[in-house]
Order: structure tokens, then sequence, then C-alpha cells
């Protein structure tokens, strides 16, 4: 190695540094939504018509209104589900433009606690002959053409949720 | 004088050597010979160079680092200046998607029977079930008005109808890459438009524009396949 002579002047300064990113956007604000019982529903999605909406964990839409009497949200949309197969199996379908479409379609009428809920799953649209379909009463054979079928999930079943509902922030 | 006769006599000797090196090629021929082989290692020292015979400019990149040491380090630089403030958080922070799982912008509510959607831009767009429509539906089909003739410089919407965030799309059945624009927070103004511009053309004709509200570009109307979905953010 050879012997220093002399060091090198100092580096300049560094430029200044560059302006901040602009920040992200704020906290979110959410509510969820409790039976007067202090169990929790969902997620409160605003108000649809005269019903407050509750976006279930589960992925289904409820609708609630008022009424001191019921434990239970709305049947707005009541089936029925239809299938490419026979026997009610495999993926249940229905064409009721709900929207989002996640809205709960609940056979039962009215939809008592327990009654199972079905709600829209990500695909597009079909269409397609049924060879059967499911309504309240049960699975029944059948065939014709249907338009427009939107895939249906599982999504739990029906809550028991005595009124008042009551809004909380989460966090 | 028989020092100098000696003198004269090397004198001589050396002109005569002089002679036979240019005859012989001279410069050319001694260039050939002296080249960086013809010098031996650690032959040339110290006492073979002149003071200052050797520039820094003529060292090597390696034998500069070998010389020099690490300067000071330089001065931190200032900070830079704080970024912008983010834009407000949307309630409940929820996120409309498709049927092809696209994020088409935050859930901004139910509108009548339809549903709002919240663009990155903050431009609202109203879409309904209908799967046939792959378009928003257009309540604020503008025109928008100008001050100017040619339709140049600030564009304007009227205000006084559907809350403001929604947005305007001059084509009446919005179909995707459609320009939607906003109108900007600010005190309303009427005046004499000198020109409007619709989906079809800018029509240079003087038109009362009342409330109006200064209009800004805010994205383009999105592909979206429906039916659409609402899932909790991230």
């Amino acid at each position: 190695m050879a012997k220093p002579v002399r060091p090198a002047p100092p580096a300049p300064g560094a430029p200044r540094a560059v302006r901040g990113a602009t920040g992200g956007a704020g906290q979110p604000l959410p509510y969820d939504v409790y039976d007067s019982a202090g169990n929790r529903i969902g997620r409160d999605i605003g108000v649809f018509s005269s019903y407050q909406t509750v976006l279930t964990d589960a992925g289904a839409i409820l609708s609630y209104d008022a009424n001191p009497g019921t434990a239970y949200p709305v049947g707005l949309l009541g089936g029925p589900l239809y299938f490419d197969t026979a026997g009610c199996a495999g993926t249940p379908y229905t064409n009721s433009g709900a929207f989002p479409a996640q809205f709960a379609q609940i056979l039962q009428s009215p939809p008592v606690p327990g009654s199972p809920i079905y709600a829209g799953t990500r695909g597009s649209l079909r269409n397609f002959t049924y060879q059967s379909y499911k309504d309240s009463t049960g699975c029944h054979g059948g065939s014709g053409p249907v338009t427009n079928m939107q895939p249906m999930k599982s999504a739990g079943t029906v809550p028991n949720s005595p009124k008042p509902l009551v809004l909380k922030a989460v966090g | 004088m028989s020092r100098m006769r000696v003198r004269s006599g090397h004198l001589a000797l050396l002109l005569a050597g002089l002679a036979v090196f240019i005859a012989a090629g001279g410069p050319a021929y001694a260039a050939k010979v002296i080249s960086g082989k013809s010098i031996k290692a650690k032959s040339i020292g110290n006492k073979q160079l002149a003071t200052g015979a050797v520039s820094l400019a003529k060292l090597s990149a390696d034998a500069k680092a070998g010389l020099l040491v690490g300067g000071a380090a330089g001065a931190a630089g200032a900070q830079g200046a704080a970024g912008a403030q983010g834009a407000a958080g949307t309630t409940g922070a929820m996120k409309i998607v498709d049927a092809q799982d696209r994020r088409i912008g935050t859930y901004g509510g139910l509108y009548a029977n339809d549903l709002l959607v919240t663009l990155d831009s903050g431009a609202q767009l109203i879409y309904d079930a209908n799967p046939a429509n792959g378009g928003p539906l257009n309540i604020v089909p503008g025109p928008l008005y100008y001050k100017a003739m040619n339709c140049v410089g600030q564009a304007y919407v009227t205000g006084g109808g559907p809350p403001p965030s929604i947005g305007v799309i001059l084509e009446s059945t919005p179909i995707p890459g459609n320009t939607v624009y906003l109108a900007q927070p600010g005190t309303p103004l009427s005046f004499s438009s000198l020109s409007h511009k619709t989906s079809a053309s800018c029509v240079n004709a003087p038109v009362s524009a009342t409330l109006s509200l200064k209009a800004q570009p805010a994205g383009t109307v999105p592909t979206v396949e429906k039916p659409l979905f609402l899932e909790p953010q991230g």
C-alpha cells in the first residue's frame, strides 16, 4: 500500500432531500351493528331504502327494518336457487338482480333465525339450462333455460337479533 | 593545451558516433528500442526522476487510490419538505370489486336502489343492478361551460342538482374510457358562457351557466363486469 500523500478534498454536501410523498388516506371510521343484546351482527354499510344494512363476516348483506317485533332481517330475496345438475348438487345460482351481489337470499319466509343464508360469490353471470331448483319446501326436479345466473355461496344462518339495533364505532 | 587536445579528441569521437546513429535511423530507431519492455524493473528510481516530473493526472486509478486518503464526509443534505396531507379516509373503508375481482373504487353508499362507487380520483359513479349496463348511470351529463370560445380554458358544470361528488360524464350512455369530470369546491359562479361542450362537439354560442362550479377531469369510466361486490378494504 502506497503511503498516502494528501487527503482527498471533502465531499460536497448531499443535495436537499426531495419532498416527501403524499400521505396515505386517513383511517377509515367504520361502524359495526349490534343487536340489543350486545351481539355483533356485522359491519354497517348504510341505509338501503328504509332498512339498516349490514355486511356479515360470512359475506352476506342483511337488511333490518325498525319493527321491534321481529328479531330477524327482512326477506328481500327469497329464491329459488337453480342448479345445473340434478338433485340440487353443486353451485346454486340465482337471478335475483341483487345489488350489491351479496344481498342475502333466504329461502324461508319469514327469514327466522337459523334459516340458511346464501349470498353472491365472485364469478361471471351464466346462462344455462337448470336441472333442479330449491325453494323453501326443498329440492325439486325440472329443466329449463335461465339467464344471468349469479353464482351463490352458503353464508351462514340468520342470527337471532333482538331490536333495536345500535351502531358502535370500530376500535 | 594537452587537456584541450584530449577534449577535442573526445568531441570528434562523439560527433562520429552521432553521425552513425543518425544514419542508422535516428530517433525512430531509438523509439523502437526504448519501450516499456526495455526498461528493467525497478531500474528507474527517485534519482532518475526529476522533482515534479510525474503529475497526478498521469497516475493510474490504482496508483491514485494508494496515494489519497478518504476525504471528510460531505455535509448532510437538508431535510426534504413535508409531504402533502393524505386524503381523508372513507367511512367504513369498504371497496367495490367486480365479477373479475377488479377493484373499482371504494364504497360510497347506496344511492336509491343503486350503488355509489367512489373512484380513486374522488369522483363518484352510480351503478345499477342491470348486468347489461356495463357502464354507470349518468345523472350529470353536463354540458361543460367555458368563458372562452372553442371550449378552451377552465371548464364549469352547473350545480344545484345531485351531489357535486357525482362524476360528470358527457356521454349519455357511458362506456369504459369515457372521461369523468369532477366539480371542484368553490363558490358557484353564474355567467354567460361563450362555448359549451357536449358529447358530440364544442358549440360556440352564448349560454347562461347558472351556479356553476369549476370542473376538472377525474379519470375515466372503468371497465366493469357486473355484478359488483362490497368487501372490506385490504
